[in-house]
């Protein structure tokens, strides 16, 4: 068998084969899919977790639609944020903060879960912990710091009682609120931030008992759904009477409801969320971030 | 057929079963081992796409795709895979190993479109690519494919192969060494074997068979062979055997038999036909003309000749045919052809039988079959004789005057079809078929004339083997008619014999009346006056006189009548009563006349005359042999009648065959006079034997005794001593009377017992009957025959014998001597004394000296076993 020698130039030609190869993903995301709907989930969750949770929602409103729906997802929020900035989902769920720095975007508001939630921060009712400034010098639990149930209210607490949250306490970001709860409740942790009303769900509601409240943030509404500027009305209606036709009546869409921790899908406007804007827009962590 | 060497035939089977066997193995673990390799590798396959969905579905639902090129580049270094792409779900390739194929889509051929999990085999490429959805939740983000390479696989498969071929090879080799070495081991047994056959076949059979070891179908083969030898051998002498056994039959047999060329010509004869034709040896008939020899007539040989010509064999055809010495003989010939393969005629075989001495018989035969159809036509008596089915067989002369029907019309018709009248005896006809025993029927009117009456028998038949029944009707018309004038003429000579006796009495009654007359005349004539008392006195004597000759004259009247016999209910008792009265007044004076009527009415269905007439004569013979028969100086005796009811039992039965029913009355009529011996007592009932003085009796008495019993369904035994006098039993039907039951057959209560009993009696049916009943019933018995041998074994076995069981009347020492002697040697002797007589005052003597008991002869099996009991336990 003749065995064949690449030269020089045939060398530069295939790496420049293999570079274009390994960009065109990138280069080339599923847009030439025009007619799909890309529906784009803020990575609040795994995104097994998000397939799970949002794919029979997609799945109908594919079906009122009658065009594919591309569920999809980010691996960070700064991705997200990215993306969504970039235009790329025509259908959001995008987290507050994130929607607020989207929203000059194009993005509107067209619809959000109800009842809003609160973030609160929570002890063990044998801790001895009964305020904030008992918190200091213990070991904290927390999301991260981009969540403001989950964090950035507990550091505006911290600053308001001159709490220094590098030297003056030893925090955690965990990220899952499941390793937060039982990490306090197991004394491996003194303080845990968390939203709050996932005391009540039903893996928590056994040990919920144990747990006191020290403080708690302001009222959080739920995520927004947004769509993206230059959708036509006709097909944000129809997505809108998908999402608020959820009935906790109909066990098919209290799963859905209960998987999302919402009671039901009501229509809604920028007007809803501008309260909260007020709450957060001097966070340190949304200013810089 | 071309026929090879058993060697060859071995080889080139081992070379096919173990080509065949190779290539078989080939194929099967080929395949065996693709599947399994190829299963292995498919699982394998899997597992890595299985691998690569969970490991890279974030990144496809996050977009994340940077990550994956990385994983690729990883998984494709993992043995087997040749190479790895991801895509998503629509095909287009984010990741890859062959770096070329980025920014392509994944072939159509491959694209999942649904949810399924698939393998292809690329034989092109030698690879197997497995195709997998990277999914969650239903929900499809990519694609992952997988090319495994399949050249380990078809490398070890080749190699599998070529190993079992070789492997196949030296097998093929191994088995034509094998047959070789077969071949050798069989074919020189085989050889061997074929040379004894052979010797066989020529008739050697002592030829050595070979046994060889170690290989079981040659031992058997050796063994059926030595069988089949020896079985050869055997039927070879039973062969020789047979035929010089025919040879011996042909040369012996009765029959002439030859054989005969095509021509005719004597092939071979034997003796028998020899002799038969009369020639002077076998040879002198080897080669003459069968035909020519035989046949007497030219018509008759042209007869012969057109019946083998048709048949081919002629049976039985008779011809007479002159021997060499010109005697005609009748012979039977009997040929056959024996044809050859073409059909023409090979030879003759035959047998030729002389039948003149059985034409002889027949004509013999048929003369004596003449003349007994000319007795049988000539009979006056009707003979009718019918086969089993009933139908007419004979019907002679009589028949046909009786009927009016000829034979022709008769024979072969069921009887009852042809004469009707005898439909009332089918139950006859049966039971003689069933019984196989005659059937008598007297007094029978059978036919519609009413003048005529017939006896019926019918006799059990058996002609050419097939049973039947033979009836024949007597006309005894004429016969009845002179039985009742002899029975009226008898009558009127009881009457004379009783005339003596009865004038003398008469003439006392006259006497009686005339001599109160005669002095009632004097006492009138003389004037003496009479008084009303001694008037009523003389005329009473008178009346009374003159009541008794009138009671005589009545007597004689009943009895002289003349009239049919009447069949109606007759108490013998006061038939008894009524020859009482006649006795009184006509037997002898020296007679003393005892009576034991039955305790209760003794009925029987007779006639009323006829019953007495019978009760009369046996009385009157009792009275003479004891009067007018005595040659001694003796006069007088006494007369004993009885009347008792006997219940018939197996011992009855076995003396008296005639007894038919259950219950008969028993009239014994005794007496002590001159008795008689058994020559007499056996001609007593035959017409006009008489041992009367010539005119005192004419011989008729008993012969109508025993008409009139017999007719009456009874039957009569005599017991006689010479010089003790005898008994006559008349038996009669006991007759049931509306209300009366009759005993059903007696129910033997029987009184066993045991010890040795001995019997002493010179009647040997007697003595032997008494002897069953004895063994019968528990006891052991001695016997003798007469006085003297019993005294000798009662003197032998006194200590033993528990009873003796005497007769009264015997030869050399009578009963009572013996019983004197017995008590000579045992004054405890227990004797039952048994007689013919009833218990009178020669018994009663007997019974003096000591004997227990006394039984009446005869007795019966009951009667006998309670005496001999009763005198055991006295």
């Amino acid at each position: 068998m003749q065995r064949i020698s690449a030269g020089p130039a045939v060398r530069v030609l295939l790496s420049l084969l293999a570079l274009w190869g390994m960009a065109w993903p990138r280069l080339c995301p599923a847009q030439e899919t025009t007619d799909a709907i890309r529906f784009g989930v803020y990575p609040y969750k795994s995104p097994k977790s998000v397939v799970e949770v949002f794919g029979p929602l997609a799945v109908r409103i594919e079906k009122r639609l009658g065009k594919k729906v591309q569920l999809v997802s980010a691996p960070d929020s700064d991705t997200f944020l990215k993306k969504s900035q970039a235009g790329e989902y025509d259908l959001a769920l995008p987290a507050i903060t994130v929607y607020y720095k989207i929203q000059p975007a194009g993005y509107t508001v067209i619809a959000k879960g109800v009842p809003s939630f609160w973030g609160g921060v929570i002890v063990r009712q044998d801790s001895g912990i009964k305020t904030i400034e008992q918190c200091r010098g213990k070991k904290v639990a927390a999301i991260g710091e981009y969540s403001y149930a989950g964090y950035m209210f507990f550091k505006d607490l911290l600053d308001e009682k001159k709490i220094d949250s590098t030297k003056d306490l030893d925090i955690h970001f965990l990220g899952k609120l499941d390793t937060i709860i039982y990490g306090v409740l197991n004394k491996k942790y003194d303080v845990g931030v968390i939203r709050l009303d996932t005391l009540d769900m039903k893996d928590f509601a056994p040990i919920k008992d144990q747990f006191s409240i020290v403080a708690r943030s302001a009222e959080i509404p739920q995520f927004p759904f947004v769509v993206k500027s230059g959708m036509d009305q006709r097909t944000i209606a129809a997505i809108r009477e998908v999402l608020t036709s959820l009935s906790p009546d109909k066990p098919e869409d209290l799963e859905i409801l209960k998987s999302l921790q919402i009671k039901k899908i009501v229509g809604a406007t920028k007007a809803d969320y501008d309260p909260f804007y007020e709450v957060i827009k001097n966070n340190d962590y949304y200013k810089h971030h | 057929m071309t026929s090879f060497r058993l060697r060859t035939h071995l080889i080139v089977y081992c070379t096919a079963i173990t080509l065949l066997l190779t290539t078989a193995l080939i194929f099967l673990y080929s395949d065996l081992f693709k599947s399994h390799a190829i299963g292995n590798l498919s699982a394998y396959g899997m597992a890595v796409t299985r691998s690569t969905s969970f490991a890279v579905i974030d990144d496809l639902i996050t977009e994340d795709y940077a990550p994956l090129q990385e994983y690729v580049r990883d998984t494709a270094s993992l043995p087997s895979i040749d190479s790895i792409q991801i895509a998503n779900n629509q095909g287009n390739i984010l990741a890859a190993s062959e770096v070329r194929l980025l920014g392509t889509t994944m072939e159509d051929d491959f694209v999942v479109k649904d949810k399924d999990l698939k393998v292809k085999i690329d034989s092109a490429h030698e690879q197997l690519v497995v195709t997998a959805p990277i999914a969650v939740g239903g929900m499809v983000f990519g694609i992952t494919r997988v090319s495994l390479s399949m050249k380990p696989i078809l490398a070890q498969l080749r190699e599998i192969q070529r190993n079992t071929a070789l492997t196949g090879l030296g097998f093929w080799i191994l088995a034509v060494f094998l047959g070789t070495f077969l071949a050798q081991r069989l074919s020189g047994p085989v050889q061997r074997f074929m040379q004894v056959t052979d010797s066989i076949t020529l008739g050697n059979f002592n030829v050595e068979i070979p046994t060889p070891k170690g290989v079981l179908e040659l031992e058997r083969f050796s063994h059926t062979l030595r069988v089949m030898a020896s079985t050869i051998a055997s039927r070879e002498l039973a062969l020789q055997n047979s035929e010089r056994k025919f040879r011996h039959l042909f040369e012996r047999a009765m029959e002439g038999i030859f054989v005969a060329n095509e021509k005719g010509e004597l092939l071979d004869v034997n003796p028998a036909f020899i002799s038969i034709l009369g020639a002077s040896s076998r040879e002198t008939m080897l080669g003459r003309n069968l035909f020519a020899s035989i046949f007497e007539s030219e018509e008759s040989f042209a007869k012969f000749k057109k019946l083998i010509g048709d048949q081919g064999f002629v049976k039985n055809y008779e011809l007479t045919l002159i021997a060499n010495n010109s005697t005609p003989i009748i012979a039977s010939l009997t040929c056959h052809v024996v044809r050859g393969f073409g059909g023409g005629v090979n030879k003759y075989e035959g047998l030729i039988r002389d039948i003149t001495e059985q034409k002889t018989a027949e004509r013999e035969i048929a003369r004596i079959r003449n003349y007994l159809n000319n007795i049988i036509e000539s009979m006056p008596s009707v003979l009718v004789t019918l086969d089993s089915d009933c139908i007419v067989t004979q019907w002679n002369t009589a028949a046909c005057r009786l009927t009016g029907i000829s034979s022709q019309e008769a024979i072969g018709r069921k009887i009852y079809d042809t004469a009707p009248f005898f439909c009332k005896y089918t139950q006859q006809v049966d039971e003689t078929n069933r019984s196989r025993n005659a059937v008598t029927l007297h007094r029978e009117q059978v036919h519609q004339d009413p003048e005529h009456l017939y006896n019926l028998t019918f006799f059990p038949l058996v002609a050419n083997g097939t049973a039947g029944v033979a009836i024949r009707l007597d006309d005894i018309t004429e016969l009845e008619h002179k039985e009742q004038q002899l029975r009226q003429a008898q009558k009127m000579e009881s009457i004379g014999t009783l005339a003596g006796g009865l004038a003398h009495d008469f003439n006392n009654v006259l006497a009686g009346i005339l001599g109160n007359l005669s002095l009632l005349q004097y006492k009138l004539k003389g004037h003496q006056a009479l008084s009303v008392t001694e008037m009523s006195e003389y005329l009473d004597r008178m009346e009374n006189a003159g009541q008794r000759a009138v009671d005589m004259v009545r007597q004689l009247l009943t009895l002289s009548r003349k009239q049919q016999a009447d069949l109606v209910p007759v108490d013998l008792n006061l038939s008894l009563k009524h020859v009482r009265k006649i006795g009184e007044n006509t037997f002898d004076k020296s007679v003393l006349m005892v009576e034991h009527p039955a305790a209760e009415p003794a009925y029987v269905l007779a006639d009323i005359t006829e019953m007495e007439q019978v009760l009369l004569n046996l009385c009157i013979n009792a009275v003479h042999a004891m009067t007018i028969m005595r040659e001694d100086t003796q006069w007088g005796g006494t007369l004993t009648v009885a009347i008792e009811k006997i219940t018939v039992d197996p011992v009855f039965q076995k003396k008296h065959p005639e007894a038919v029913g259950n219950a008969y009355w028993r009239v014994s009529v005794s007496d002590t006079g001159v008795g008689m011996d058994t020559k007499t007592a056996a001609k007593i009932f035959d017409p006009f034997f008489t041992t009367k003085e010539q005119g005192k009796g004419t011989g008729l008495g008993l012969a109508m005794v025993y008409n009139i019993v017999r007719q009456q369904q009874g039957f009569i035994d005599v017991y006689s001593e010479p010089g003790l006098g005898s008994t006559f039993n008349v038996y009669l039907p006991v007759l049931i009377r509306q209300g009366e039951v009759l005993p059903a057959a007696q129910s033997l209560d029987i009184m066993r017992g045991e010890g040795l009993i001995l019997v002493v009696d010179d009647d040997e049916l007697v003595r032997s009957m008494a002897e069953d009943v004895l063994l019968a019933v528990g006891y052991s018995v001695l016997t003798a025959a007469n006085g003297q041998e019993g005294v000798d074994l009662y003197r032998q076995h006194q200590a033993r014998i528990k009873a003796v069981l005497l007769d009264m009347a015997m030869p050399v020492m009578s009963g009572r001597e013996a019983f004197v002697e017995m008590q000579k040697i045992n004054p405890e002797v227990r004797v039952l004394l048994a007689s013919g007589f009833r218990k009178d005052n020669r018994v009663e003597e007997i019974l003096q000296l000591g004997v227990k008991d006394f039984l009446q002869k005869p007795y019966t099996i009951t009667s006998l076993a309670s005496a001999v009991k009763k005198v055991i336990e006295a």
